[in-house]
């Protein structure tokens, strides 16, 4: 029997377990592209929000990155599984005693801060974040090392940085990146094993190679999860950031991910520093599905629906401290239907439709799946977006007036 | 209208293209998802996902290649991800020896005469006998025998080395040998 019989077999066993007028796919796709779009829309927004103030990355830093990245030693190092960092085989190798011509480039220059998004956009997959940013840090921006991406943070006050790196195609790296075989501490991080290392290679004055440097205030860890490549990196052991630590940096590592409300309810309103209220009404069989929060915007913001695939309702709460900062105070498109509400005897809006994201900016579409519920109560603005058919302003109200 | 337009018109943002590609692939594509996860509707929900990527995508898309494969490579890998993620296994006491006969067969490119298979007993065992396999084999199967494609085809949409794909191939044979000797002992 030869392949097209078995095809042929094939389809038609497929044809009765999954007949193909059976499957009807568009409402859900939409419905979820709509979603998406807001999600998209946050996420730039929220990013786009970080402007960076200080683009003072050590040059170290921006060489060692550069270095491990560019060189094509590493390449091999994807296919060696479970070995995370490349092993080496002494603790110390020469190096060339050139004498540096500060007038000429001695390597390729670091690529520009970018989003997150435009990250995505050009390594074609969804680049996991960490839900928050950590304790004594600021964050820069995401970065492009050929095919993989960084995300950098910076210790406030300077001295030091926190780098995390993920790729789908390994790390490629030099003989500087690589670590000693006793200096490699196998972990454990969530549900996959990770590998830690404290140091780096180091060249003393007058000698002709590079020692390894165990004390060195540089701690790595590398993990491979979901077919990313990830490497966690902190530079520095200036006070701020001083308590970031191994265990610290696993845990760190833990909460890496693609899902964008990772947030607790309870760390959600650590992070916000203000009473993020929630509300105490939802639709039935809808669950609370995680929080995030924009340290920048200082906007919390509750998804809530059937599962992480069917986000259903998000709540959006953000201090009004100015109409500049406030991204929920903003008005709809002039095409849509603005409906005047009442929520708990304030005034709010009802309104169908969406902000999109073109090449031109936010451009507002009608949109019947989308309704969104703005009000502003004790100095707090509020959004409920409810993605799905039929009339549900009631609901919202309803939901809007139960916020404790 | 064909894949082109469709997707020339989602590049400029009209949905319509999409919904046309999602109506010309979606029983495809589910069906592919379906014979990796064997759970129908986290099938749907993997198509779905890639179809919203697809939008979100659309502009890295070379309008000179064809769609379809560039899709399924979305669709196969994400159901992979769930796979690997949900674990889904048959028991070992539902694997019959015809079944094991049947996914070695596929797996062989010559199978010698003694071992050609009815094909009323491939209509019975098919779909069983490839839910015996892990899900990466599943997905080279589902491949080879329902996308037709290529073995390098397969190893470019799996983001795999070729030498991979060829061991799946025979990893499979061989795994369900041991998976039967060491259910009858």
């Amino acid at each position: 029997m030869d392949k097209k019989t078995i095809q042929a077999i094939l389809q038609d066993e497929l044809e009765k377990e999954i007949p193909s007028a059976n499957v009807h796919l568009w409402p859900a796709v939409k419905a979820n592209l709509v979603a998406g779009t807001i999600r998209q829309g946050e996420k730039m927004n929220s990013i786009n929000s970080r402007r960076i103030k200080r683009f003072a990355l050590a040059t170290a830093v921006i060489a060692s990155l550069t270095v491990a990245f560019v060189t094509p030693q590493g390449r091999g190092f994807a296919q060696s599984l479970l070995q995370l960092f490349t092993r080496a085989e002494t603790n110390s190798f020469p190096v060339d005693m050139i004498e540096p011509n500060p007038l000429e480039l001695t390597g390729e220059p670091p690529a520009s801060l970018i989003t997150i998004r435009e990250a995505e956009i050009r390594v074609g997959f969804d680049v996991a974040e960490l839900p928050y940013v950590p304790d004594g840090f600021n964050y820069l921006g995401a970065r492009m090392y050929r095919d993989a991406v960084s995300l950098e943070y910076e210790a406030q006050g300077g001295g030091g940085n926190l780098i995390l790196m993920q790729s789908q195609d390994g790390f490629v790296q030099s003989d500087w990146d690589k670590v000693p075989r006793d200096a490699i501490i196998p972990v454990r991080i969530g549900i996959v094993d990770g590998e830690f290392a404290q140091g780096t290679f180091v060249v003393k004055g007058g000698e002709a190679s590079a020692t390894w440097n165990a004390s060195a205030p540089i701690l790595r860890l590398r993990w491979l999860k979901d077919d990313l490549w990830f490497d966690l990196t902190k530079y520095g052991d200036v006070e701020a950031v001083e308590y970031l630590d191994q265990a610290g940096m696993i845990e760190l590592a833990s909460r890496v991910t693609t899902n964008l409300f990772a947030l607790t309810m309870e760390e959600v309103k650590k992070y916000a520093g203000y009473d993020v209220k929630e509300p105490a009404i939802i639709p039935e069989g809808m669950t609370f599905l995680g929080a995030s929060f924009d340290p920048v915007l200082k906007m919390a913001s509750l998804s809530i629906g059937y599962s992480e695939l069917e986000r259903i309702v998000l709540v959006n709460q953000q201090p009004v401290d100015s109409v500049d900062t406030c991204s929920l105070c903003g008005v709809v498109g002039a095409s849509a239907s603005v409906q005047a509400v009442q929520i708990n005897n304030m005034p709010g809006e009802y309104a169908e439709g969406v902000w999109e994201l073109t090449n031109n900016g936010p451009v507002w579409r009608d949109e019947p799946l989308l309704k969104t519920l703005r009000w502003q109560t004790d100095g707090q603005a509020f959004e409920i977006i409810f993605m799905g058919n039929g009339s549900v302003i009631d609901d919202l109200i309803a939901i809007a007036e139960s916020m404790k | 209208m064909d894949d082109q337009i469709a997707i020339s018109r989602l590049k400029q943002g009209d949905l319509n293209g999409l919904e046309i590609l999602v109506n010309r692939y979606q029983a495809q594509a589910v069906r592919a998802a379906y014979l990796i996860l064997y759970d129908r509707a986290l099938a749907e929900d993997v198509v779905q996902s890639a179809f919203v990527k697809v939008a979100e995508r659309i502009h890295q898309f070379d309008e000179a290649r064809s769609f379809p494969p560039w899709f399924f490579r979305v669709v196969v890998n994400d159901a992979l991800k769930a796979a690997q993620k949900h674990r889904y296994t048959l028991p070992l006491d539902e694997l019959a020896e015809n079944t094991v006969l049947l996914v070695d067969w596929l797996t062989d490119s010559a199978p010698p005469p003694e071992r050609q298979l009815e094909e009323k007993e491939i209509r019975e065992n098919l779909l069983k006998a490839i839910h015996s396999l892990p899900p990466e084999q599943r997905a080279v199967i589902v491949m080879q025998y329902y996308l037709d494609l290529s073995e390098a085809d397969m190893s470019a949409k799996m983001n795999r080395p070729l030498s991979t794909i060829k061991w799946w191939l025979r990893d499979a044979r061989k795994r369900l040998r041991d998976l039967l000797a060491y259910d009858r002992s």
